[in-house]
């Protein structure tokens, strides 16, 4: 018997009448009424998690012939954040009570970061594990989301679970591509379903509205963009002598509302509606304003097409996936942009397309969802499930190039081997991403003087070395630990430096290396303790691979030398990446410079390399420029030129090429190389390296 | 933890005393401090040559790991250290704190 068994505690929480819960239910409700094999679906519910009975009546009604199961589940608290293996030992148990030995299983989770909710994967043979994914935003933006310890940790406590899915089905291209550059997750993995629109019945309840009025579907949220749509929307209408109303929906706080009030008084509130007012709205909308400056997938717009009203919304990749032709589009960040798209629609120039309307909402419809479904799971593989056990010594993710590719490396390392992480780190108030990694499995742990420095037996130890302050204490390692180092530098003078002030090594031990240096090398990089002592060692750089092989034989070392091209997240859709491009060159350089060009006018970015380690700087914010932005940045941009030799610009120019961005001066990889340099690609190469060196 | 946990009681019992009692305490501790001494190799630059390579990996291998692992073993006195300087703060800042509530 097929069956799909779904961990539903999203239902449980607010997020059921937010647009998860909804695009939950409607995907339910397909994959219940097509035939997609399944002969029976179990929708999992948590004991933990305090539900009212109506709320358990409201998902009966919602979702009838799915068999609602449930189960003694803990919730994920602060004081127990993570009660994911207790949980799964449950699910495991329920499966091993209900399921037959040759039933075919898919086990799909809802939401994995709701907060609340502890889903956990069942670790059983020949089951299938599906994540269901909406956005990563406050990975993304997390300095507006996960400024405060407690959120950041709820968050991140997730991403232990959120590894251990064998498919990752997202609501949109765009999530699919935010996934694979942020976590690097590969794109085998990755599959879009879309979705459509949610279903509301035919009813219209009435809402006192003055018409005409502009319909904006919101929620009180900073990425939603409230502020410069209302600013626009108050100089619009005082141009056309306050034709319109702007009806705004979702509850705001009263704090809020106020200070939006104040902006027009011409906006109408209307708190969180029932689905048949909404339909009231949409119907008798004169257009829908939708500012957001990042959406998932963006229902609004669909559901404006069903009532075919003309479409005014934010140029951002997600709309872009629906149409480029369709909508009105402006600059979110521009309230100028906004007005003159609201003037264009005045004037007559913004009608909806009908034609256009209904080809679109034949592809966005729940049947070719199930569809899409179904052909995910078709082509995907389940994780191996004997795992090796390697242990990851690397700068600390939230403050590193290198640590940031570390991290993006766990996705494919995680599906073969049980990974533990020893970070380096040092003072700093800058953070270029959150660090995920550190919540996975437990025994992962930030390296500083009082801590010890173990390798759990059997485990391999993989150094990714940099040649900065946070590499001595792995390298200090490395060079009594044998195992498989991955160099980012060319040049290794300055953790010897380190360690010899760190005390971590004598100070005679610095000159001998020195002087092997010389004498192996003809140079001062640094390099011949390392050949001497690792199994095997893989580089980004021909002429290092060159140098390294002289010493391997002056040495008549035995370790095991590879060169692989700097590697990159994949981008899994090509096709809804922006084509107007904002800026010419970004130009990646040492030292600040001072711009005399107005940067709003100028078609060059410039990032300053504020010091080797960190990250590149945007000289005109104080902050370090976060992967989002720099994603952003690259994709906005036609070329990347480097005038500096930092090692960091080469996984950025490679992350560039990756992106389709030219990169001048760049001799080869990325692009163009025949094997596509992504981290899966990496993972692979390290899996086979332990293979070998354990043979040996 | 169990050689720790008579030392913590000892020191919460000079809350009640003036802080200078637990400084006194802090540098016997101190005193009997075990730090990590990275060890001299027994080699200098101008030993090194060419001819003498692999005796020289051989013995920086043998320093490099006798390094490391003297390194985890005076960790604890180091982690006990660092415990009690995060303790003798605290007291010192909950001393401070009742000071100002007493005045």
């Amino acid at each position: 018997m097929k069956r799909l068994i779904v961990d539903g505690q999203l239902f449980q929480t607010p997020a059921w009448h937010r647009g998860m819960g909804k695009y939950s239910v409607e995907l339910l409700r397909v994959l219940q009424t097509t035939n997609n094999g399944w002969q029976e679906i179990s929708l999992l519910l948590s004991e933990g998690i305090a539900t009212k009975d109506t709320r358990l009546d409201e998902i009966r009604q919602q979702l009838p012939g799915v068999d609602i199961i449930i189960l003694p589940l803990q919730p994920a608290e602060l004081d127990n954040i993570k009660p994911t293996e207790s949980n799964r030992q449950v699910v495991e148990e329920y499966i091993e009570s209900t399921v037959h030995k040759d039933d075919d299983v898919n086990y799909l989770v809802l939401s994995i970061l709701q907060s609340g909710t502890a889903p956990a994967f069942p670790n059983l043979p020949n089951i299938h594990t599906m994540l269901l994914f909406y956005d990563l935003i406050p990975l993304m933006f997390f300095k507006t989301y996960l400024n405060n310890a407690v959120p950041r940790l709820e968050y991140a406590s997730r991403f232990d679970e959120f590894f251990r899915a064998d498919t990752y089905l997202v609501i949109s291209k765009t999530v699919g591509n935010d996934l694979a550059w942020h976590t690097g997750i590969s794109k085998k993995r990755i599959h879009t379903i879309d979705g459509g629109p949610i279903r509301r019945g035919s009813n219209f309840k009435k809402l006192s509205v003055k018409k005409p009025f502009i319909l904006m579907p919101t929620g009180d949220d900073l990425r939603k963009n409230n502020r410069r749509a209302i600013e626009a929307f108050a100089l619009f209408n005082a141009s056309i002598k306050y034709k319109y109303q702007l009806v705004v929906t979702s509850y705001f706080t009263p704090a809020e509302q106020k200070q939006l009030q104040d902006l027009s008084e011409h906006v109408l509130f209307t708190g969180n509606i029932e689905g048949s007012q909404l339909n009231f709205l949409y119907r008798e909308s004169a257009a829908l304003l939708f500012p957001t400056e990042y959406e998932g997938l963006g229902l609004p717009i669909l559901e404006a097409m069903e009532f075919q009203k003309p479409i005014l919304c934010s140029d951002i990749s997600v709309f872009r996936e629906i149409s480029t032709t369709a909508m009105e589009c402006f600059d979110p960040f521009s309230v100028t942009s906004i007005v003159a798209s609201l003037h264009n629609f005045e004037s007559g120039k913004v009608l909806p397309d009908k034609k256009q309307y209904q080809a679109i909402l034949k592809k966005y419809t729940w049947d070719h969802t199930a569809e899409l479904v179904k052909n995910a799971i078709k082509n995907s593989t389940q994780h191996c499930s004997e795992k090796k056990s390697v242990v990851v010594f690397c700068p600390l993710p939230s403050h590193s190039m290198v640590g940031g590719a570390a991290q993006l490396l766990h996705a494919e390392l995680s599906k073969w081997a049980y990974v533990r992480y020893r970070y380096e780190s040092r003072l700093t108030k800058h953070t270029q991403r959150i660090t995920y990694t550190s919540y996975t499995g437990s025994d992962n742990y930030l390296l500083g003087p009082q801590s010890e420095i173990s390798l759990p037996e059997g485990s391999t130890a993989l150094y990714h070395l940099e040649n900065e302050s946070t590499s001595a204490r792995t390298l200090f390692t490395a060079l009594a630990v044998p195992g498989i180092a991955v160099l980012y530098s060319k040049s290794f003078k300055k953790v010897w430096q380190f360690m010899q002030e760190m005390h971590l090594i004598h100070e005679d031990r610095y000159a001998v290396e020195q002087s092997l240096s010389q004498i192996c090398e003809h140079s001062d990089d640094f390099l011949v303790s390392i050949v001497a002592s690792q199994k095997a060692i893989i580089v980004f750089d021909k002429n290092l691979y060159t140098r390294l092989e002289t010493i391997k034989k002056q040495l008549k070392s035995k370790v095991i030398l590879k060169c692989s091209p700097v590697p990159s997240a994949e981008t899994v859709y090509r096709e809804v990446l922006p084509k107007n491009k904002r800026f010419k060159t970004i130009r990646l350089v040492d030292a600040p410079q001072s711009s005399s060009s107005d940067p709003e006018l100028s078609n060059e970015a410039v990032l300053t390399l504020h010091n080797q380690r960190d990250g590149f700087q945007d000289p005109l914010q104080d902050e370090y420029v976060t992967d989002h932005e720099l994603i952003t940045m690259f994709l906005s941009s036609e070329e990347i030129e480097c005038t500096t030799d930092s090692y960091i610009c080469d996984i950025l120019k490679a992350q560039a090429a990756e992106l389709g961005v030219v990169v001048k001066g760049r001799k080869a990889g990325g692009k163009k190389a025949k094997e596509p340099a992504n981290y899966k690609v990496l993972a692979q190469m390290i899996d086979k390296l332990i293979e070998e060196v354990e043979n040996e | 933890m169990r050689k720790i946990k008579p030392i913590i009681k000892l020191l919460f019992s000079f809350v009640k005393k003036p802080l200078r009692y637990i400084d006194k305490l802090i540098i016997t501790i101190l005193s009997f401090r075990q730090e990590f001494n990275p060890i001299n190799s027994g080699l200098s630059s101008a030993d090194v040559a060419e001819s003498t390579l692999a005796q020289t990996i051989e013995k920086i291998q043998q320093t490099d790991t006798f390094n490391f692992v003297s390194y985890n073993q005076a960790l604890k006195p180091r982690q006990i250290m660092y415990y009690y300087c995060t303790l003798k703060d605290n007291l010192r800042n909950q001393l401070v704190h009742l000071k100002k509530k007493l005045r």
